[in-house]
């Protein structure tokens, strides 16, 4: 099978060779070894290595609008990701991918999701910030008007008068709905 | 320092097309109730991009497919708010001059000759606007809800020529409402993909109905829904029309029509609307193509190059 073939030489080239690690520098300076094939999952990074021709191995990439606490969530979630695409090159086992994003996320409050998904943005690795902004979502759906302006932290501007009248506008929109 | 910012602050930077992106996950209900969040987010509100518009997210309208054919007074004073509610929208969203991802309306039962204007006009702007996903699903108040449903060409409204110069199309999905164009030739390259459902009408207007489609479009996707006897019927017809196209027809025209130009045409899938519903095997399919079960058919279609007719034709 070439299955077979595939995983074979991918698992001796990474273990004859020394693994290359990239540094990257978060925005309260601590500084990330990372394994390269984890590193290239953030598009930012990839590109920067592909567009400079002046950057060596002891480059150390500085990433100033992330943080050390965002870092360790988004590298968790790659290096885990990596790490299914190694084992199972061609199909990722889905079960598997499902049930670590469900146990990941559940460690994770509202505000470190969202600092996750500036990171995520920021660091363009789109797969991650599809799946963050999917959970963002369940978060908010079935919540009231209350919560989600908590979890988005927006101070209403409206007056009274404004708010009634845009209710009534969207009456549709607020009918059968459960707050809690 | 970078960490003196709150988290709140940078959240409330939050770039609007993120916001946007988690919009996308939400019911359109969820959406809309977020427009009263806050100044900014209803302006995040008002530019989403996708609008949706489906009568069955109003209580009260929520009855498609089922009798009786005509709203009692409630529910027309309901559905009429519901239309200025679409009306206003839509207004609002195409001052901003942003493209539409996706329009999506689906509405009934109507009074279609009276309903014609505003449909005409919402098409018109969100063509105006770029739109790349069209979804139209009308119920016209004489469409009969039980098998086979029939409703005659001459009922159902007429998707207006504005529709013809939506360049930047790609999805177009109707149900219950006419495609016809009048004048000019194919335009709408960039169609992909094409779902036609609740298409009844008699066998006599099939050919009428198959070049009309192909005049406009050369889409990569076609998808007819398999829902009682008269779709079966065409669908086997549509199947073997594509399959063996007679081309002795424009041989001395200059300008061909697509039996010319359409390559190969493959089953793609069948969508069985109840998941219970064992796999049809596509191999098949040609053989089963009466005792499908209710479903969506999809065909895939290769074209060839527009300047290199394919020379011979199958008869």
């Amino acid at each position: 099978m070439s299955s077979s073939i595939a995983s074979s030489s991918s698992s001796s080239s990474s273990s004859s060779k020394k693994e290359k690690k990239i540094s990257l520098k978060t925005s309260d300076g601590e500084v990330f070894e990372v394994e390269e094939p984890v590193a290239m999952q953030l598009e930012i990074v990839r590109s920067f290595f592909a567009d400079n021709e002046d950057v060596t191995e002891q480059t150390v990439m500085p990433l100033p609008n992330v943080s050390t606490a965002a870092m360790h969530g988004i590298l968790e979630y790659c290096r885990a990701h990596e790490e299914f695409r190694r084992r199972m090159p061609e199909a990722a086992p889905e079960e598997e991918v499902r049930a670590f994003e469900a146990g990941y996320v559940d460690r994770k409050s509202n505000e470190e999701l969202k600092e996750m998904i500036l990171a995520a943005n920021y660091l363009n690795i789109s797969k991650l910030l599809d799946f963050l902004t999917g959970v963002a979502a369940k978060r908010i759906e079935n919540k009231s008007v209350e919560y989600v302006r908590a979890f988005f932290g927006v101070e209403n501007d409206f007056t009274p008068e404004e708010e009634a009248n845009l209710r009534r506008e969207y009456e549709w929109a607020f009918e059968g709905v459960d707050e809690d | 320092m970078g960490d003196t910012i709150h988290p709140r602050d940078r959240i409330s930077k939050l770039p609007d097309f993120i916001v946007h992106h988690i919009m996308s996950y939400l019911s359109v209900k969820k959406v809309a109730q977020t427009g009263i969040l806050s100044k900014r987010w209803n302006y995040l509100w008002t530019s989403f991009p996708i609008l949706d518009f489906d009568q069955t997210y109003v209580r009260g309208l929520d009855m498609t497919c089922t009798l009786p054919l005509e709203f009692t007074g409630w529910q027309k004073e309901r559905f009429n708010k519901f239309l200025v509610f679409v009306d206003a929208s839509l207004l609002r969203f195409c001052k901003l001059k942003f493209s539409v991802q996706k329009f999506r309306l689906s509405i009934g039962p109507l009074d279609v000759k009276g309903s014609s204007f505003l449909l005409d006009k919402w098409i018109g702007l969100v063509v105006d606007n770029e739109v790349k996903e069209l979804d139209i699903h009308l119920i016209s108040e004489k469409t009969l809800f039980y098998f086979p449903r029939t409703i005659e060409l001459d009922d159902m409204y007429t998707l207006p020529q504005k529709l013809f110069s939506a360049k930047s199309m790609t999805t177009l999905d109707v149900c219950g409402c006419k495609l016809e164009q009048s004048s000019g030739s194919a335009g709408l390259h960039f169609l992909k993909n094409v779902k036609l459902d609740n298409l009844t009408m008699r066998p006599a207007n099939y050919t009428a109905f198959l070049d009309g489609l192909f005049y406009i479009c050369y889409p990569r996707y076609l998808s007819i829904e398999a829902y009682g006897g008269n779709f079966k019927l065409f669908i086997k017809w549509l199947y073997r029309k594509l399959r063996n196209r007679d081309a002795k027809c424009c041989n001395s025209h200059a300008i061909m029509c697509w039996r010319h130009y359409l390559k190969d045409v493959e089953i793609e899938c069948f969508e069985p609307f109840c998941s219970e519903e064992e796999l049809v095997d596509i191999d098949n399919v040609n053989k089963e193509l009466s005792d499908l079960p209710l479903g969506n058919l999809y065909f895939r279609l290769d074209w060839c190059c527009f300047s290199e007719p394919v020379d011979e034709v199958k008869d």
